[in-house]
Protein backbone atom coordinates (compact mmCIF):
# COMPACT_ATOMS: atom_id res chain seq x y z
CA UNK A 1 0.00 0.00 0.00
CA UNK A 2 1.03 3.84 -1.15
CA UNK A 3 0.85 6.65 0.84
CA UNK A 4 0.70 9.30 -1.76
CA UNK A 5 0.84 13.42 -1.46
CA UNK A 6 -0.38 16.00 -3.01
CA UNK A 7 0.81 19.53 -2.97
CA UNK A 8 -0.65 21.12 -5.78
CA UNK A 9 -4.19 23.05 -5.77
CA UNK A 10 -6.63 20.81 -8.09
CA UNK A 11 -7.62 24.30 -9.77
CA UNK A 12 -4.19 24.54 -11.45
CA UNK A 13 -2.88 20.81 -12.07
CA UNK A 14 -4.05 17.59 -12.33
CA UNK A 15 -1.87 16.03 -10.13
CA UNK A 16 -4.89 14.72 -7.97
CA UNK A 17 -6.33 12.98 -11.10
CA UNK A 18 -3.02 11.56 -12.37
CA UNK A 19 -2.87 10.13 -9.27
CA UNK A 20 -5.58 8.49 -8.50
CA UNK A 21 -5.52 6.73 -11.34
CA UNK A 22 -2.90 4.92 -10.30
CA UNK A 23 -4.61 4.38 -6.59
CA UNK A 24 -4.79 0.77 -5.95
CA UNK A 25 -7.59 -0.41 -3.34
CA UNK A 26 -6.24 0.63 0.27
CA UNK A 27 -4.01 3.38 -0.81
CA UNK A 28 -3.69 6.65 1.05
CA UNK A 29 -4.26 10.00 -0.37
CA UNK A 30 -2.67 12.85 2.09
CA UNK A 31 -3.06 16.60 1.06
CA UNK A 32 -0.29 19.12 1.80
CA UNK A 33 0.08 22.31 0.88
CA UNK A 34 -2.10 23.79 -1.63
CA UNK A 35 -3.18 20.13 -2.42
CA UNK A 36 -5.78 21.01 1.01
CA UNK A 37 -8.10 22.97 -1.70
CA UNK A 38 -8.37 19.58 -2.60
CA UNK A 39 -10.84 18.92 0.09
CA UNK A 40 -13.47 21.47 0.29
CA UNK A 41 -17.14 20.10 -0.30
CA UNK A 42 -19.33 21.07 -3.33
CA UNK A 43 -16.06 20.83 -5.73
CA UNK A 44 -15.77 19.09 -8.48
CA UNK A 45 -12.72 17.55 -6.30
CA UNK A 46 -14.80 16.83 -3.29
CA UNK A 47 -16.89 14.60 -5.45
CA UNK A 48 -13.96 12.57 -6.77
CA UNK A 49 -12.92 11.95 -3.16
CA UNK A 50 -16.46 10.55 -2.85
CA UNK A 51 -16.60 8.27 -5.88
CA UNK A 52 -13.53 6.85 -4.50
CA UNK A 53 -14.00 5.02 -0.99
CA UNK A 54 -11.18 2.61 -2.02
CA UNK A 55 -8.93 5.23 -1.12
CA UNK A 56 -8.38 6.57 2.14
CA UNK A 57 -7.83 10.45 2.31
CA UNK A 58 -6.27 12.16 4.63
CA UNK A 59 -5.88 16.40 4.87
CA UNK A 60 -2.39 17.71 7.09
CA UNK A 61 -4.46 20.18 9.18
CA UNK A 62 -1.65 23.14 9.78
CA UNK A 63 -2.19 23.58 6.11
CA UNK A 64 -5.88 23.65 6.00
CA UNK A 65 -5.61 26.26 9.31
CA UNK A 66 -2.84 28.55 7.39
CA UNK A 67 -5.38 28.64 4.24
CA UNK A 68 -8.87 29.78 6.49
CA UNK A 69 -10.27 25.86 5.20
CA UNK A 70 -11.61 23.35 7.21
CA UNK A 71 -12.31 19.58 6.95
CA UNK A 72 -15.53 17.34 6.67
CA UNK A 73 -13.59 14.78 8.51
CA UNK A 74 -15.86 12.56 7.24
CA UNK A 75 -14.44 11.47 3.60
CA UNK A 76 -11.37 13.65 4.72
CA UNK A 77 -9.91 12.86 7.94
CA UNK A 78 -7.31 15.48 9.11
CA UNK A 79 -3.78 14.51 10.54
CA UNK A 80 -1.02 17.03 12.30
CA UNK A 81 2.48 16.51 11.67
CA UNK A 82 2.92 13.46 13.69
CA UNK A 83 0.34 12.06 11.88
CA UNK A 84 2.09 12.69 8.77
CA UNK A 85 4.92 10.90 10.05
CA UNK A 86 2.67 7.85 11.49
CA UNK A 87 1.12 7.59 8.05
CA UNK A 88 4.28 7.73 6.41
CA UNK A 89 5.40 4.66 8.57
CA UNK A 90 2.23 2.59 8.31
CA UNK A 91 2.64 2.63 4.23
CA UNK A 92 5.21 0.61 3.14
CA UNK A 93 6.24 3.98 0.39
CA UNK A 94 5.34 7.19 0.33
CA UNK A 95 4.82 8.72 -3.40
CA UNK A 96 4.85 12.63 -3.71
CA UNK A 97 3.39 14.60 -6.37
CA UNK A 98 4.35 17.57 -7.48
CA UNK B 1 22.37 19.88 -13.30
CA UNK B 2 25.01 22.87 -13.90
CA UNK B 3 26.62 22.62 -17.66
CA UNK B 4 30.19 22.90 -17.48
CA UNK B 5 30.09 26.40 -18.84
CA UNK B 6 28.16 27.60 -15.69
CA UNK B 7 30.97 26.20 -13.65
CA UNK B 8 33.19 29.64 -12.14
CA UNK B 9 36.46 29.37 -13.86
CA UNK B 10 39.22 29.49 -11.12
CA UNK B 11 42.09 28.95 -13.26
CA UNK B 12 43.45 30.78 -16.65
CA UNK B 13 46.21 29.65 -18.88
CA UNK B 14 47.18 30.79 -22.00
CA UNK B 15 47.37 27.93 -24.25
CA UNK B 16 48.30 28.88 -27.82
CA UNK B 17 47.83 32.26 -27.60
CA UNK B 18 44.29 32.29 -26.32
CA UNK B 19 42.69 31.94 -22.48
CA UNK B 20 41.86 28.94 -21.39
CA UNK B 21 39.95 28.86 -18.15
CA UNK B 22 39.71 25.62 -15.41
CA UNK B 23 37.83 24.99 -12.88
CA UNK B 24 39.68 24.10 -9.29
CA UNK B 25 39.56 20.13 -9.87
CA UNK B 26 41.20 21.06 -13.51
CA UNK B 27 38.30 20.43 -15.89
CA UNK B 28 37.93 22.97 -18.36
CA UNK B 29 35.13 25.55 -18.29
CA UNK B 30 34.42 25.91 -21.44
CA UNK B 31 34.54 22.63 -23.58
CA UNK B 32 34.45 24.77 -26.55
CA UNK B 33 38.38 25.40 -25.25
CA UNK B 34 39.24 21.40 -26.16
CA UNK B 35 41.59 20.83 -28.78
CA UNK B 36 44.65 18.28 -28.45
CA UNK B 37 47.46 21.07 -27.82
CA UNK B 38 44.87 21.65 -24.42
CA UNK B 39 44.53 17.74 -24.08
CA UNK B 40 48.22 17.06 -23.76
CA UNK B 41 48.96 19.94 -21.24
CA UNK B 42 45.71 18.66 -18.62
CA UNK B 43 47.79 15.43 -19.31
CA UNK B 44 51.06 16.69 -18.42
CA UNK B 45 49.53 18.58 -15.17
CA UNK B 46 48.01 14.74 -14.50
CA UNK B 47 51.40 12.61 -15.19
CA UNK B 48 50.03 11.22 -18.13
CA UNK B 49 52.17 10.71 -21.30
CA UNK B 50 49.42 10.57 -24.18
CA UNK B 51 50.33 7.97 -26.68
CA UNK B 52 47.76 6.73 -29.63
CA UNK B 53 46.66 4.37 -27.16
CA UNK B 54 45.46 7.27 -24.82
CA UNK B 55 44.26 9.32 -28.00
CA UNK B 56 41.82 6.37 -28.81
CA UNK B 57 39.89 6.36 -25.38
CA UNK B 58 40.06 10.46 -25.43
CA UNK B 59 38.14 10.45 -28.97
CA UNK B 60 36.20 7.84 -28.35
CA UNK B 61 34.78 9.78 -25.20
CA UNK B 62 34.21 12.69 -27.60
CA UNK B 63 32.22 10.41 -29.64
CA UNK B 64 30.53 9.54 -26.28
CA UNK B 65 29.79 12.63 -25.22
CA UNK B 66 28.72 13.75 -28.83
CA UNK B 67 26.01 11.14 -29.18
CA UNK B 68 24.74 11.02 -25.54
CA UNK B 69 25.75 14.61 -24.07
CA UNK B 70 27.19 12.83 -21.32
CA UNK B 71 30.11 11.87 -19.40
CA UNK B 72 30.35 8.70 -19.44
CA UNK B 73 30.68 6.19 -15.77
CA UNK B 74 32.75 3.41 -16.11
CA UNK B 75 30.89 0.54 -16.89
CA UNK B 76 28.70 2.62 -19.61
CA UNK B 77 32.20 3.70 -20.61
CA UNK B 78 33.37 0.47 -20.81
CA UNK B 79 30.31 -1.57 -22.79
CA UNK B 80 30.73 1.36 -25.27
CA UNK B 81 34.41 0.54 -25.86
CA UNK B 82 33.20 -3.18 -26.49
CA UNK B 83 30.56 -1.69 -29.17
CA UNK B 84 33.23 0.67 -30.66
CA UNK B 85 36.58 -0.89 -30.71
CA UNK B 86 36.18 -4.97 -29.70
CA UNK B 87 36.15 -6.77 -26.76
CA UNK B 88 39.86 -6.62 -26.00
CA UNK B 89 40.08 -3.16 -24.79
CA UNK B 90 37.19 -3.37 -23.03
CA UNK B 91 37.56 -3.57 -19.42
CA UNK B 92 38.29 -1.32 -15.99
CA UNK B 93 41.89 -2.99 -15.93
CA UNK B 94 42.66 -1.62 -19.58
CA UNK B 95 41.81 1.67 -18.66
CA UNK B 96 43.33 1.71 -15.54
CA UNK B 97 46.46 1.37 -17.27
CA UNK B 98 45.75 4.33 -19.34
CA UNK B 99 44.00 6.77 -17.00
CA UNK B 100 45.47 5.84 -13.42
CA UNK B 101 43.16 5.82 -10.43
CA UNK B 102 39.92 6.90 -11.75
CA UNK B 103 39.71 6.76 -15.32
CA UNK B 104 36.31 7.83 -16.21
CA UNK B 105 36.86 10.92 -14.60
CA UNK B 106 40.45 11.33 -15.50
CA UNK B 107 39.89 10.30 -19.12
CA UNK B 108 36.86 12.62 -19.39
CA UNK B 109 39.05 15.55 -18.01
CA UNK B 110 41.48 15.73 -20.71
CA UNK B 111 39.27 14.85 -23.19
CA UNK B 112 37.47 18.32 -22.40
CA UNK B 113 34.28 16.86 -21.10
CA UNK B 114 32.48 17.79 -18.32
CA UNK B 115 33.20 15.64 -14.57
CA UNK B 116 30.94 12.56 -14.94
CA UNK B 117 28.08 12.90 -12.72
CA UNK B 118 28.00 9.67 -11.35
CA UNK B 119 31.03 8.16 -10.64
CA UNK B 120 32.68 8.27 -7.08
CA UNK C 1 27.31 -3.73 2.18
CA UNK C 2 25.57 -3.14 -1.23
CA UNK C 3 21.56 -3.53 -0.80
CA UNK C 4 19.95 -3.93 -4.46
CA UNK C 5 16.58 -2.26 -4.39
CA UNK C 6 14.23 -2.08 -7.12
CA UNK C 7 13.61 1.55 -7.87
CA UNK C 8 10.86 2.85 -10.01
CA UNK C 9 10.68 6.26 -11.30
CA UNK C 10 7.90 7.70 -13.03
CA UNK C 11 8.98 10.81 -15.71
CA UNK C 12 5.29 12.79 -15.26
CA UNK C 13 6.90 16.16 -17.24
CA UNK C 14 7.47 16.96 -20.73
CA UNK C 15 11.32 17.40 -21.40
CA UNK C 16 12.11 21.42 -21.84
CA UNK C 17 10.21 22.95 -19.74
CA UNK C 18 11.87 22.38 -16.35
CA UNK C 19 14.90 20.39 -15.05
CA UNK C 20 13.03 17.65 -13.65
CA UNK C 21 13.02 15.03 -16.58
CA UNK C 22 17.03 15.61 -16.80
CA UNK C 23 17.26 15.36 -13.07
CA UNK C 24 15.40 12.14 -13.34
CA UNK C 25 17.62 10.36 -15.96
CA UNK C 26 20.59 11.42 -13.85
CA UNK C 27 19.21 9.73 -11.17
CA UNK C 28 18.47 6.54 -12.85
CA UNK C 29 21.73 6.45 -14.33
CA UNK C 30 23.68 7.17 -11.20
CA UNK C 31 21.58 4.60 -9.55
CA UNK C 32 22.28 2.02 -12.36
CA UNK C 33 25.71 2.91 -11.52
CA UNK C 34 25.34 2.03 -8.04
CA UNK C 35 23.89 -1.39 -9.14
CA UNK C 36 20.21 -0.68 -8.11
CA UNK C 37 17.54 -1.98 -10.66
CA UNK C 38 16.00 0.69 -11.84
CA UNK C 39 12.89 0.96 -14.38
CA UNK C 40 11.50 3.76 -15.76
CA UNK C 41 7.83 4.73 -16.54
CA UNK C 42 6.65 7.47 -18.68
CA UNK C 43 3.50 8.60 -18.37
CA UNK C 44 1.59 11.77 -19.08
CA UNK C 45 3.08 14.28 -20.57
CA UNK C 46 6.59 12.33 -20.03
CA UNK C 47 6.26 10.19 -22.81
CA UNK C 48 7.23 13.52 -24.84
CA UNK C 49 10.56 12.82 -23.52
CA UNK C 50 10.52 9.83 -25.63
CA UNK C 51 10.07 11.80 -29.04
CA UNK C 52 12.07 10.91 -31.86
CA UNK C 53 14.02 13.70 -33.53
CA UNK C 54 14.68 16.25 -30.99
CA UNK C 55 16.70 19.13 -31.77
CA UNK C 56 17.20 21.18 -29.21
CA UNK C 57 20.26 23.28 -30.20
CA UNK C 58 17.58 25.78 -31.07
CA UNK C 59 16.80 26.66 -27.70
CA UNK C 60 20.63 25.93 -26.81
CA UNK C 61 19.64 22.88 -24.00
CA UNK C 62 20.89 19.73 -23.95
CA UNK C 63 19.24 17.11 -26.21
CA UNK C 64 16.97 15.47 -23.73
CA UNK C 65 16.71 12.19 -26.23
CA UNK C 66 20.11 11.72 -26.62
CA UNK C 67 20.44 11.55 -23.24
CA UNK C 68 17.61 8.87 -23.20
CA UNK C 69 19.46 7.11 -25.79
CA UNK C 70 22.22 6.11 -23.11
CA UNK C 71 20.00 4.21 -21.14
CA UNK C 72 20.25 0.87 -22.74
CA UNK C 73 24.41 1.47 -22.26
CA UNK C 74 24.14 1.99 -18.33
CA UNK C 75 21.79 -1.31 -18.18
CA UNK C 76 18.36 0.14 -17.57
CA UNK C 77 16.28 -1.80 -20.11
CA UNK C 78 12.71 -1.93 -17.82
CA UNK C 79 11.82 1.36 -19.62
CA UNK C 80 8.00 1.66 -20.20
CA UNK C 81 5.41 3.66 -20.84
CA UNK C 82 1.66 4.38 -20.14
CA UNK C 83 -0.40 3.03 -23.31
CA UNK C 84 -3.07 5.59 -22.09
CA UNK C 85 -1.10 8.62 -22.26
CA UNK C 86 0.17 7.83 -25.92
CA UNK C 87 -3.30 7.31 -27.08
CA UNK C 88 -4.41 10.12 -25.14
CA UNK C 89 -1.90 12.70 -27.19
CA UNK C 90 -2.24 10.28 -30.89
CA UNK C 91 1.36 8.98 -30.60
CA UNK C 92 2.44 5.19 -31.17
CA UNK C 93 5.53 3.34 -30.59
CA UNK C 94 7.10 4.01 -33.77
CA UNK C 95 7.22 7.88 -32.57
CA UNK C 96 9.83 6.54 -29.47
CA UNK C 97 13.18 6.91 -29.55
CA UNK C 98 13.78 3.99 -27.48
CA UNK C 99 12.42 0.41 -27.04
CA UNK C 100 10.04 0.78 -24.36
CA UNK C 101 7.20 -1.55 -23.26
CA UNK C 102 3.37 -0.45 -23.47
CA UNK C 103 1.96 -0.68 -20.34
CA UNK C 104 -2.12 -0.36 -18.88
CA UNK C 105 -2.90 1.11 -16.28
CA UNK C 106 -3.56 -2.22 -14.12
CA UNK C 107 0.21 -3.25 -14.86
CA UNK C 108 1.35 0.04 -13.88
CA UNK C 109 -0.19 -0.21 -10.66
CA UNK C 110 1.18 -3.56 -10.55
CA UNK C 111 4.76 -1.95 -11.55
CA UNK C 112 3.99 0.72 -8.29
CA UNK C 113 3.41 -2.50 -5.56
CA UNK C 114 5.90 -4.90 -6.86
CA UNK C 115 9.01 -2.19 -6.14
CA UNK C 116 10.77 -0.85 -3.26
CA UNK C 117 10.99 2.57 -3.90
CA UNK C 118 9.01 5.07 -6.27
CA UNK C 119 10.52 8.66 -7.20
CA UNK C 120 8.12 10.86 -8.87
CA UNK C 121 8.88 13.57 -11.63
Amino acid sequence: MILHTINKSPYSSAIFNDCLRLCSDGDAILFIEDGVYATQQGTDSYQLIEQHPEVNFFALAPDLEARGLTSDQAKVLTVDDNGFVELAVKYQKVQSWY
Amino acid sequence: MPSAKNKQPVNAQIINGKTVNFDKEGFLSDLNDWNPAVANIIAKKENVQLEDTHWEIIHLLRQFYDQFELSPAMRPLVKYIAQQLGKEKASSMYLLTLFPNSPAKLASKIAGLPKPDNCL
Amino acid sequence: MSVQKNLLLICRKAPYGNALPREAIDIALAASAFDQNVSLLFSGDGVWQLLKQQKSDSINSKNHGKVLSALALYGIENIYVDNDSLKQRNLSKDNLLVDTKSVTINEIKALCNNCDTIFNF
